[in-house]
């Protein structure tokens, strides 16, 4: 079958990135309704907004299926919309919208891939929000019945819901209280839907202004959002001194006519003391309003271009400034164009970067959903923390956290979290189980942790497995905590017997770390028995642009990465110590270190070989260092990573050390070390 | 009406043209250049430029014929000495040797020669399709021959030359 009409390829983009924009606005607005409990109408006619716009574009691209499901979708929120309150009833809703969401995401994946798309059969889920539609709108007619014959008696109208009045007073002496009250309408005029005042002729007769100071002004009016936001407005006003809110029911003769009583019942509400009130109010504001932000979405690889060329421009730049041809001359006005370009180009370098940074929000939010899946499923109460998701990281590195992270609140939920929340309570901590999940960034690099407060890595448990998976590989007294810890992420290892649906094969561990090393980052477990175990996780802000430390070797020159190098020092043969297999070591402050000459690991013709000739720098990685003997250091450069030339794959130069290449200032190319891969070979 | 006729004139044109050229059937243009005094061509729609030797950096763990990589207009490019490749003794460069830059299958790879001859048509009638055998196994990277004027040109099959 064809994937598509033919015609409709480009369209085809559009519909899937915006169909994944809409229905990641779905997620979060679900979520956090369910965890308030409650929708106010802005959510509803959001999530009506994207139903429909999902349905309509669906079936514009002959997506049947998808359409029927948005319909569907459709109908169970008219429902939710006639009765909000039906929904906190019903969890079922929730879970049905959500598979529904999810159908629709696991259909554009279909889509995206190179297959040929068949449509999946959503029959089955449209039954399901069919038989719940069913159940919803029995209910809802006695519902209904119980509201009407409940609320005619005490409440609102229909027509004068939401009206509020108010009685405003102006301060003593202001004078020309006419024409500040005309002022005050003006203000509030434009958030209005309904709105009267009385005395009525306040732009025309002075005289109105006596009755305002004796009576006070009074407005009724129905905002078009909330009316906490006119009353914001009437509160900022100029020489406003006090306002009322004055009981909805009554209209603005009968309000008037009761001037006295009023007074005495109801509560001024002096400006200075309505601290108590104004807290609620902003509540009210925060919650509804949303920022809204300009934004365009750019086709990434146009973004990836700009950054090729900002990364040319950057090395072409250095290339005039420090261009031969020039040294030695005096050229006062060309340093300072030169200067100047400098700071532009920096400047440029800058903004390009920030545009590939998105914040962590959208990954961190989706960690929501999973929670709250594994909070059903598995019967066990748990608390979200997410703390710092505004952090923002390269766009091409969001896309490998996704996964990492996945598995990492997975696992915390299912063997972090006590099943049993007795057993919490006898060791002191909350029933409810704490899962955070937060980041934050620290000189160039990003740390997120994903941490619970459940039981702890049993570590006894840990080295049986290992035991019995063979994986040991020195005495078990010599493997420090922090060994065994790590243990965990090793492929195929897990401490359950029995596989389960969320855990057991030891694949999420592995996946987390080969991810987590695929964008240059590490893992590491940190783990207090009782306490709860934390993963943590750092990875370099950016791909592209790194520190490095230029070292010739011979001929060549080698790029280091500034964050590997810990010291670089000059030493004489007589520091060096030699074992049996002609293997050289050197001892710094009482720890030894093997030395690596990088001629011979490279097999370059070195100027000297002599230890006293060269250079040796200390590299550091996670878990290994070692001493790299250089001829020279050149200098820091801030460098463009460039990946090898694709011919370059098929001679494997990541196992021999070498992450990628860069350009020199000089036009001429240096290899990047990559020292994760050089101690490991 | 105009239109149409100049198209009807256009299309005779053609189709005489080709009548024509059945015997001598145009089917590509190639760039030969120098090897130890063999000519030998690659066909001209892979190649993308002409440079001079540059400077390259050695990159550690690779074949002698890879040279290393040049920095082409902020590309890094491998460069391989076709000499070497096909088992030839190295020589130092000269004036005349030169780069040629062609991309295949998307990458950009420099090719050493010894210098440069010129751009030929390949015409139907002076190709050969027999392999000749010369004293290394230079002939498995051959596409096909030409002969024209008693010169001999061998035009190198891109794919298993990089490929192999």
């Amino acid at each position: 079958m064809a994937k598509i009409e033919s015609g409709m390829e480009a369209m085809l983009d559009m519909f899937i990135f915006e169909t994944n924009t809409l229905l990641e606005q779905l997620d979060e607005i679900l979520l956090r309704t369910e965890q308030s409990n409650s929708f106010t109408d802005e959510d509803i006619n959001e999530i009506f907004r994207i139903m429909h716009t999902v349905k309509g574009s669906a079936a514009m691209m002959g997506f049947e299926n998808l359409s029927h499901l948005a319909h569907k979708a459709e109908d169970l929120f008219f429902i939710v919309r006639e009765n909000p309150k039906i929904i906190s009833d019903i969890s079922s809703i929730y879970d049905l919208v959500f598979n529904a969401s999810d159908f629709f995401k696991a259909e554009i994946e279909l889509l995206q891939g190179d297959e040929d798309y068949t449509p999946t059969d959503s029959s089955t889920l449209i039954s399901e929000i069919e038989k719940t539609l069913a159940v919803l709108n029995s209910s809802d007619d006695t519902q209904e019945a119980v509201v009407n014959t409940s609320e005619s008696k005490s409440n609102i109208s229909a027509a004068q819901a939401g009206q509020m009045t108010v009685r405003v007073f102006f301060e003593e002496g202001t004078r020309m209280e006419n024409l500040r009250a005309f002022l005050l309408v003006n203000k509030i005029k434009d958030e209005c839907e309904f709105l009267e005042y009385s005395p009525s002729d306040i732009e025309t007769n002075s005289e109105s202004s006596k009755i305002i100071v004796e009576k006070g002004f009074l407005i009724k009016f129905k905002a078009f959002v909330d009316n906490s936001v006119i009353l914001k407005l009437i509160e900022e006003a100029l020489n406003v001194s006090s306002y009322e809110v004055i009981d909805n029911n009554k209209d603005i003769t009968s309000a008037d006519n009761s001037t006295e009583k009023q007074e005495n019942k109801t509560v001024k509400s002096q400006i200075g003391s309505k601290d108590n009130k104004k807290p609620a109010v902003k509540e009210a504001v925060h919650t509804t309003v949303h920022t809204k932000q300009s934004l365009i979405s750019v086709n990434l690889t146009k973004l990836d271009q700009l950054h090729d060329i900002v990364g040319e421009i950057i090395t072409t730049e250095s290339m005039v400034i420090s261009n031969p041809d020039l040294a030695g001359m005096q050229l006062e006005s060309f340093s300072k164009a030169a200067r100047q370009l400098r700071k532009l180009t920096d400047e440029l370098q800058d903004t390009v970067m920030s545009i590939r940074m998105v914040p962590l929000t959208g990954v961190f939010q989706k960690m929501n959903r999973i929670v709250r899946d594994m909070k059903i499923k598995l019967n066990k109460d748990v608390n979200f923390v997410i703390e710092g998701e505004q952090t923002e990281v390269d766009k091409s590195i969001v896309d490998n956290l996704n996964d990492p992270l996945m598995h990492l609140v997975r696992n915390c939920m299912d063997h972090g979290i006590e099943s049993d929340p007795e057993q919490r309570v006898r060791a002191g901590k909350d029933r409810k189980g704490t899962i955070t999940l937060s980041a934050q960034s620290s000189s160039g690099e990003i740390i997120i942790v994903v941490a619970d407060d459940g039981s702890g890595i049993d570590k006894d448990k840990v080295l049986e497995k290992a035991m019995e998976k063979d994986l040991l590989k020195k005495p078990v007294e010599e493997y420090t905590d922090k060994e065994i810890y790590n243990m965990i992420l090793l492929p195929g290892f897990s401490t359950n017997d029995e596989v389960t649906e969320f855990s057991g094969r030891g694949v999420g561990m592995d996946v987390v770390k080969q991810n987590i090393e695929k964008v240059g980052g590490s893992v590491v477990v940190e783990s207090h028995k009782g306490k709860g175990t934390a993963f943590v996780i750092k990875i370099p802000l950016t791909l592209a642009i790194i520190d490095g430390m230029e070292i010739q070797v011979g001929e060549s020159i080698f790029t280091v990465p500034i964050s590997f190098i810990r010291e670089s020092f000059k030493t004489d043969e007589s520091q060096i110590i030699h074992d049996t297999r002609k293997g050289e070591m050197i001892m710094i402050r009482g720890v030894t270190y093997p030395i690596l000459r990088l001629h011979k690991k490279f097999n370059i013709t070195p100027n000297s070989d002599k230890i006293e000739d060269g250079i040796l720098l200390l590299i550091e990685t996670e878990n290994k260092s070692v001493c790299v003997f250089a001829d020279k250091l050149i200098g820091e450069h801030q460098v463009v990573v460039k990946p090898f030339p694709e011919y370059l794959n098929r001679y494997s130069m990541k196992e021999k050390g070498l992450s990628g290449c860069t350009i020199l200032g000089d036009g001429n190319i240096s290899l990047i070390i990559d020292a994760n891969y050089l101690l490991k070979a | 009406m105009a239109d149409t006729k100049i198209k009807e004139a256009a299309q005779r044109q053609q189709i005489s043209e080709v009548t024509v050229n059945k015997a001598t059937e145009k089917l590509d243009k190639v760039l030969t250049f120098y090897i130890k005094g063999q000519i030998y061509g690659v066909e001209i729609d892979y190649v993308t430029e002409i440079i001079g030797i540059q400077p390259f950096t050695k990159v550690p763990g690779t074949p002698n014929f890879l040279k290393g990589i040049i920095n082409v207009r902020s590309k890094a490019v491998p460069v391989i000495e076709v000499r070497t490749r096909f088992g030839k003794e190295e020589i130092a460069y000269t004036d005349r040797t030169c780069i040629i830059i062609v991309t295949y299958n998307d990458m950009m790879i420099g090719l050493i020669v010894d210098g440069v001859k010129g751009v030929h048509d390949v015409l139907k009638d002076i190709v050969s399709q027999t392999p000749i055998f010369d004293e290394v196994n230079t002939s498995r990277y051959i596409k096909y021959i030409i002969r024209e004027n008693d010169e001999v040109r061998l035009i190198l099959d891109l794919e298993k030359f990089l490929e192999d």
